[in-house]
């Protein structure tokens, strides 16, 4: 079934009517996303290696110091550096810099696990260090297609640029897909 | 869905619904039971009339027809044949279909709702030609009127909002009805009622080598018995005669059975020296009956009684306690006190069977709350996080011992303390979890009788131990494996009437399914009478798969154990339910993901029995930690046999077979945990740390590793929860001082 929806933009308290559009159910549900987001998006940025990064600030769930025990799962890829105990939640991390195959000082003093929640799993990320929460609007977004970056594009939605800096987005939900997870135990099996 | 009123009309139904299947398939062996029949009615109606307070009128108006089809059961209109059992499972099935669109959206199966409605408009009109109108009595003129008059209710009934007012109505026509009500087949079981006994023994009685106990054992198996003795002759000690009987009893027996049994019971007791007798307790004093003769009391006594029981009770009291309260005596002799609350208490007892009952099933409304398992999963995660916190305050209060004695000794007091109430918080939680398994093996019913009527094979369900608990996730997750297996001994096990009858068995062949609790474990049996597997079968059918070789030779367990083998079958032809050769490999990864075990025995034209053993719950597992370099892991207790260093001469080295354990003359296989892990372990050699002897099934393993840390309760953590499943690895556990550890899992070590 479609939905004829009335477009109107809105600022303060003038209204502008744009025209009208059909839209079915399923578009509808988009919309309702990105409507609420339509003018951009909160991105937490963090450094890693020489670069800055930013995550949609929905997806985090928390940011904690790198924890005191951290316990290796057997037969893990590097990168897959543990799991620990967050308040009884048992949560795994994976080092960004190991999988993003950068070189350079694994850990110091401003090294940040970032806890995001992805399709209701909990998982931890290692950043070299947290900058900022930062607001970008769609038309600075840009998506991936002429980009030079030390990371394996796949893992990259895009690029935003703001006034001096370009912040790379990472697309979580790829890089922390049931597919990427279960190509682990194919590797560890394989060994 | 989030209409929380239709969600929780959903809940409901569902809940009905599985009464309803209940009921029905009781009805269809006990067709005259009127008890049942009201109970299948009461759950027709309140499905309707919850449908229509949520709008859902096609709902309603599906059970509104079934409803009219049972109103005419219950005048007696139409008896339940096994066609009308059959079209009330149909309306279940339709039921469920409304059940699903209103939770998922789509459509309702109208080509099912139409079937089974045409199915139901047939039966009607058959039922009409052929059932003549029941032997009237002439109280059953009176229940007709009753009857049509509600009928007429319901049919102009526009199911509205007032389905409470409606409901009142219906329960007080009930009432009338169940009085009145004459034509049940109540030879054995019916309403029950309440009978008020009299029983007054000859005081040489004992003597004469009988005993009242003989008596009042008897009248026990009839029904609920309630005795108050009377101690009015009771002389003192030093006077008593222990060999003659003192003492005489009121009794109020709540039974089903016909008065004629508790009449063949007296009447060995009834003769000129003892005085037994019984009547109903519902008729009134006044009748020229036993009570106005003044057998239920003496009546100086009565008088007495009475004078008091103004004097201590509330007006309020004793107009409600009504006249059997006059009957009981209480000791005339007992203090005001004692007599006021003994005697309310008696009141209470021996009011009317019907007000007793209506106050059990108010209580029961009022008793439970209804909780989503989400709310308690959560909960159960606090509690498990407040069971780590206590061990680490435990380890915290030892250290500070160490710096500060007094300060350490009175935290460490605290610590043990508060361990009692976590303790108990965390079996609490657990036992708020656990469901009786009745649920689901009473589901097999359904799954039985659908089968003994495609297949015309007759089979018998037998249900023992239905009120065994055990965790709701197991419980729900054994549904699969049980249909299964139930399904493997209708299809494979029982045999047809006729062959039966041939090798001199019961042409109805029985399944029975046993629930019970060992030991910390809950046993579920699975048992038939049928041709049994012939373990010479299964031997050739592996060979011919290529699982064995002609030669191996094996013993019959381990013969049995090959049913569990993946793509196994012994059957050639392969049925609608069974016979595809993935069914007992299924049923056994199911069982042991819910960490139990699964055992098979047979004997050839005896029968099968499936014995699974389950844990009672799947969030705590005792565990032994134990340690590879600086790495804690955790075995299930329940796996581990025994643990050892072994002395250099126990250690055999076989080529390609890897290394062996000898442990008193056995021979066990030894994986090193530290390679299998890829660890870097303290010790490299058995001999230096440790081995742990652990057992899956039948297979034994010896793992080794560096040394025992501990052993203990574990919460078990999924690590799909929020990662993914890890072979080797079965969950995660946090340790006392906030450590994650995983728990090994033992059956992908073995094999």
């Amino acid at each position: 079934m479609k939905h004829k929806v009335k477009v109107v933009m809105e600022d303060n308290q003038n209204k502008k009517y744009l025209g009208s559009v059909d839209l079915s159910d399923e578009e509808l549900e988009d919309m309702s996303l990105d409507i609420s987001y339509s003018e951009g998006t909160r991105l937490i940025t963090f450094i890693l290696g020489e670069e800055k990064y930013g995550l949609n600030i929905l997806k985090v769930r928390e940011l904690i110091s790198f924890p005191e025990g951290l316990t290796r799962i057997p037969r893990m890829p590097d990168f897959i550096v543990g799991m620990f105990n967050l308040r009884g939640l048992v949560i795994p991390v994976m080092d960004l810099r190991k999988k993003f195959n950068m070189t350079g000082e694994e850990r110091h003093e401003f090294s940040v696990i970032i806890i995001v929640d992805v399709e209701n799993k909990n998982i931890g990320l290692t950043v070299d260090a947290v900058s900022d929460v930062i607001f970008v609007k769609d038309e600075d977004m840009q998506d991936t297609s002429e980009l030079a970056v030390n990371v394996d594009t796949k893992f990259i939605k895009g690029v935003a640029k703001t006034k001096d800096e370009m912040i790379i987005l990472l697309d979580i939900d790829y890089l922390l897909s049931k597919e990427e997870f279960d190509s682990l135990i194919e590797n560890t099996s394989k060994e | 869905m989030d209409n929380p009123a239709l969600e929780e009309f959903v809940e409901e139904v569902e809940e009905i619904i599985e009464d309803l299947e209940e009921g029905v398939l009781q009805l269809e062996e006990q067709p005259k039971k009127r008890s049942l029949i009201d109970r299948i009615f009461r759950a027709m109606h309140t499905i309707k009339g919850g449908a229509g307070m949520v709008m859902e009128t096609e709902l309603a108006d599906y059970a509104h027809h079934f409803e009219n089809l049972l109103d005419k059961a219950r005048n007696g209109e139409i008896v339940c044949t096994p066609e009308m059992a059959s079209l009330l499972l149909a309306s279940i099935d339709g039921f469920r279909s409304f059940l699903d669109k209103i939770r998922e959206g789509g459509d309702v199966d109208q080509k099912l709702i139409d079937k089974t409605l045409e199915q139901l408009r047939e039966f009607e009109n058959n039922a009409g030609k052929t059932t003549s109108k029941p032997p009237a009595e002439k109280t059953v003129e009176k229940a007709k009127q009753t009857d049509s008059k509600q009928t007429e209710e319901i049919k102009n009934d526009e199911i509205k909002l007032e389905q409470v007012a409606e409901e009142e109505q219906e329960t007080e026509s009930e009432k009338t009805e169940e009085q009145v009500d004459v034509q049940w087949d109540d030879e054995d079981e019916g309403e029950e009622i309440a009978y008020l006994l009299h029983l007054k023994f000859d005081s040489e009685m004992l003597r004469k080598g009988s005993d009242p106990i003989l008596l009042i054992k008897e009248l026990t198996e009839l029904g609920d018995l309630a005795m108050i003795p009377h101690l009015g002759s009771l002389p003192d000690l030093k006077n008593l005669d222990p060999e003659e009987i003192h003492l005489w009893w009121s009794a109020k027996l709540v039974t089903s059975r016909p008065a004629e049994e508790i009449e063949n019971i007296l009447v060995f007791f009834q003769d000129d020296k003892n005085e037994v007798k019984f009547e109903p307790a519902e008729s009134p004093p006044e009748d020229p009956g036993l009570a106005s003769h003044g057998i239920y009391d003496e009546p100086e006594e009565k008088e007495q009684e009475q004078k008091e029981g103004e004097k201590t009770k509330s007006e309020s009291e004793s107009k409600e306690v009504e006249e059997p309260e006059k009957e009981i005596t209480t000791e005339p002799d007992s203090s005001d006190a004692e007599q006021q609350s003994l005697s309310v208490q008696q009141s209470q007892e021996l009011t009317p069977v019907k007000d007793t009952k209506k106050k059990t099933t108010e209580s029961k409304t009022t008793q439970s709350i209804r909780v989503t398992v989400e709310r308690l999963d959560k909960l159960q995660n606090l509690v498990g996080e407040t069971v780590i916190n206590q061990s680490r305050l435990h380890l915290l209060s030892e250290q500070i011992m160490k710096v500060d004695d007094k300060l350490g000794e009175m935290l460490l007091q605290f610590v043990e303390d508060n361990e009692k109430s976590v303790q108990e918080l965390q079996d609490q939680i657990l036992q708020v979890r656990m469901i009786p398994v009745g649920s689901i093996l009473n589901n097999m019913k359904r799954t039985v009788r659908d089968y003994a009527t495609r297949s015309k094979k007759k089979i018998k369900l037998e249900i023992e131990g239905g009120d065994t608990e055990l965790d709701k996730t197991v419980t729900e997750q054994l549904q699969g494996p049980l249909v299964h297996l139930v399904r493997n001994s209708m299809d494979h096990g029982i045999e047809d009437s006729e062959t039966r009858i041939k090798n001199g068995k019961d042409p109805t062949g029985t399944i029975s399914l046993k629930a019970s609790q060992q030991e910390g474990y809950v046993i579920v049996e699975i048992e038939d009478d049928g041709k049994g597997i012939d373990p010479k079968v299964i031997f050739d059918s592996a060979v011919r798969k290529g699982f064995i070789n002609e030669t191996d030779e094996l013993t019959e367990d381990e013969i049995y154990k090959m049913l569990f083998l993946p793509g196994f079958t012994t059957t050639t032809e392969v049925t609608d339910v069974s016979g595809r050769g993935v069914g007992m490999d299924t049923v056994r990864r199911d069982i042991e993901a819910l960490l139990g075990t699964i055992e098979i025995s047979s004997k050839l034209n005896k029968g099968t029995s499936t014995k699974l053993k389950l844990p009672l719950t799947l969030a705590i597992i005792e565990g032994m930690m134990i340690d590879v370099g600086n790495q804690v892991f955790t075995i299930p207790l329940l796996s581990v046999n025994e643990s050892l260093r072994p002395v250099p001469e126990q250690i055999k080295k076989i080529k390609n077979k890897g290394e062996l354990v000898e442990i008193r003359g056995e021979y066990i296989p030894m994986m090193r945990l530290h390679e299998r892990l890829n660890i870097k372990p303290k010790f490299k050699e058995p001999t230096e740390g440790l081995v742990v002897v652990v057992q899956h099934a039948n297979r034994k393993q010896c793992i080794l590793v560096d040394g025992i840390v501990d052993q203990g309760p574990v919460v078990i953590k999924s690590m799909e929860e929020n990662f993914i499943q890890v072979p080797g690895i079965s969950g995660a556990t946090i340790l006392g001082d906030g450590r994650v550890s995983f728990i090994l899992d033992v059956a992908s070590l073995v094999n």
